[in-house]
């Protein structure tokens, strides 16, 4: 068998090695001689392609010019291809639940840890003023609050005007136009405020909490922070969760005025409400149960997120994938538990707030 | 064009904002020889490299790379050429979602070799020339050490058959042994595979022991190029104490001499 021409990689993927590769397949294990003199470049590709259709193993009678015997000795050297393991494939779904399984079983552990390492920091913080991270909690304070008003704002707005056309639409088909202060006051301050400012946060600074601690991670400076002494979960996490919890319910504050604020301009332009009717009665609407409640849920919503999202930004594994997967699961998992401590909340404070 | 220049670096003028990094250099990587580009930190090494092959422009100047001008080539041209150079980066850029044979595999998947048992051999073929074991193509980037890294990156820079090998600082972050090891591996590759290699190093018995030639920048030029002996000879500051110090007189083989002067 005669060989000529280039065995480069640089020929392998077009469509005409199909032709040489059948060839080579027909004629790979017969007992020829393998003449390759006067092939004009071969490189390790090209060589690994023979060698294959060899069956890996080196022709008995095989001429070569000296620089390419490096080559083929090498792949001599190559010990055996591993065959790719098969016998898992039936048991794969199984293998998947059992995973999962484990998986929540540690999820569930490590949001232990977490939570009972930051009882003991505060316990420790009570004790040691002094190491009481208030810079950090500035700092997240800036960053999570002041920084969010302009889209927590610019939403509250607008679902303040939608909510309150819809409603104004529905309040005048019986006359009951004087309602809608009511309706947004009440509405705001106790549900969609503290819901809505929970969710843009959790979305706004809780991808951008985890995928900070993540990237700590990854680059070891957690590790660092720990040789120096420092706690990271004092330094880092606690600052978070205090920043939320003081942060979100200042948040709820500015985004319930401005929902209001777009109910009024409706209220005006729909229902010929003037704004000092609206403002005369809003005192009225929001009974101070109802607004209180609305500021603890917020603190609340605040810690969780910031847990949710050190938790979360505490797991990152060291590659790019891993970073990713784990900033969408905090975003994902804290608007989820933001929404479920809300219908806790529904229903534990259902007797609060009410007028009298 | 000087004949034999593999690439060739005209007048190349390189400023970030206010801070200018190369005022003017003139660079030429002839064909089969392995050029060591040293110099202190931030000099511009490694953005002269990364000028190199397209990855920064440079502010003025002219860049030929295999005879194709880079800053003006195709979208085509471009793509030809980024199959005829390997390059080794400083921290090794492994893809950390991919396990290591995936890692070398990528470039001949997306070169469009659909013939997996053919890949999978490749890659054998490559992990060996690195000295690692098809076993080692299992595992991730992160569970590498930083010696295994290199070598992976290396692999990888070597899947496409390059003719051109650019490394960053191939041994930066090696112990002694792994970096001397490191350099007998790129210099038995290169011998073995006819490679053309610019390498940027700070390490002196890897420019003794790997380099044809060295061109050390300093003040934002190329103030020497020639082999270790010749550029020893030039007077300039940064030489005088890169050079002269006792472990630039150790890599070049003197005995270690009381202080002159």
């Amino acid at each position: 068998m005669l060989l000529s021409g280039d065995f480069r990689l640089r020929h392998l993927a077009g469509r005409s090695m199909r032709g040489l590769r059948r060839q080579l397949r027909r004629y790979g294990t017969a007992d020829v001689q393998w003449d390759l003199r006067q092939v004009g470049r071969l490189d390790s590709a090209g060589a690994t392609l023979l060698w294959q259709a060899w069956a890996e193993r080196r022709p008995r009678a095989l001429v070569l010019r000296p620089e390419q015997e490096a080559l083929f000795e090498r792949l001599e050297q190559l010990p055996a291809p591993t065959a790719p393991r098969r016998a898992a494939q039936l048991a794969r779904p199984i293998i998947g639940v059992g995973e999962r399984i484990f998986g929540i079983g540690a999820d569930l552990r490590d949001w232990a840890w977490l939570v009972g390492r930051l009882l003991l920091d505060v316990l420790y913080l009570l004790v040691h003023p002094r190491q009481i991270p208030l810079k950090e909690i500035s700092a997240h304070l800036t960053k999570v609050g002041a920084r969010a008003l302009p889209i927590t704002g610019l939403v509250g707005l607008l679902i303040g005007v939608v909510l309150s056309y819809l409603s104004s639409r529905q309040l005048q088909q019986f006359g009951g136009e004087a309602f809608l202060v009511y309706l947004m006051g009440f509405g705001v301050t106790r549900e969609l405020g503290p819901l809505l400012a929970a969710i843009l946060v959790a979305g706004r600074s809780g991808s951008s909490m985890t995928a900070e601690l993540g990237v700590m991670r990854v680059t070891e400076e957690l590790d660092a922070l720990v040789a120096l002494g420092i706690s990271p979960t004092i330094r880092l996490v606690l600052p978070k969760v205090i920043g939320l919890a003081i942060a979100l319910p200042l948040l709820v504050v500015w985004t319930d005025a401005m929902a209001i604020l777009g109910g009024m301009l409706i209220a005006k332009a729909e229902l010929n409400m003037t704004f000092a009717q609206y403002l005369s009665d809003l005192p009225d609407a929001i009974p101070l149960g109802t607004f209180w409640m609305g500021m603890y849920k917020a603190a609340t919503f605040g810690m969780l997120i910031a847990m949710v999202a050190s938790h979360y930004g505490l797991r990152i594994e060291p590659n790019t994938e891993s970073l990713g997967r784990e900033t969408t699961n905090s975003v994902v998992a804290a608007i989820t538990i933001v929404i479920l401590a809300d219908a806790v909340f529904a229903i534990l404070l259902r007797d609060v707030g009410w007028y009298d | 064009m000087t004949d034999g220049c593999l690439v060739e670096m005209r007048g190349i003028v390189t400023r970030f904002g206010e801070e200018t990094v190369h005022k003017g250099i003139d660079l030429c990587l002839q064909r089969g020889e392995v050029l060591g580009l040293v110099g202190g930190s931030g000099s511009g090494k490694t953005t002269l490299l990364r000028e190199m092959i397209g990855l920064l422009r440079p502010t003025a100047g002219e860049v030929r790379v295999f005879d194709i001008d880079i800053l003006t080539a195709s979208m085509r041209e471009l793509a030809g050429l980024r199959q005829r150079w390997g390059v080794l980066f400083q921290h090794g850029a492994l893809f950390s979602a991919l396990p290591v044979a995936d890692n070398v595999a990528f470039p001949l998947r997306e070169f469009g070799i659909r013939d997996e048992r053919l890949i999978r051999r490749i890659v054998d073929l490559k992990l060996s020339l690195v000295g690692l074991t098809p076993r080692d193509g299992r595992r991730m980037p992160a569970e590498l050490s930083g010696g295994m890294i290199k070598r992976v990156a290396l692999a990888r820079a070597l899947a496409m058959e390059p003719e051109l090998l650019l490394l960053d600082e191939p041994t930066s972050g090696l112990d002694p042994v792994a970096s001397e090891r490191f350099v007998e591996l790129i210099d038995s590759l290169r011998r073995d595979l006819a490679l053309t290699v610019a390498l940027v190093t700070h390490d002196l018995d890897t420019l003794a022991d790997l380099c044809d030639r060295i061109a050390v920048l300093a003040e934002h030029r190329l103030v020497a190029i020639g082999d270790l002996a010749e550029v020893r000879a030039v007077d300039h500051p940064f030489i005088r104490s890169y050079f002269h110090g006792t472990r630039g007189r150790r890599a070049a083989g003197e005995q270690p001499v009381a202080e002159h002067g």
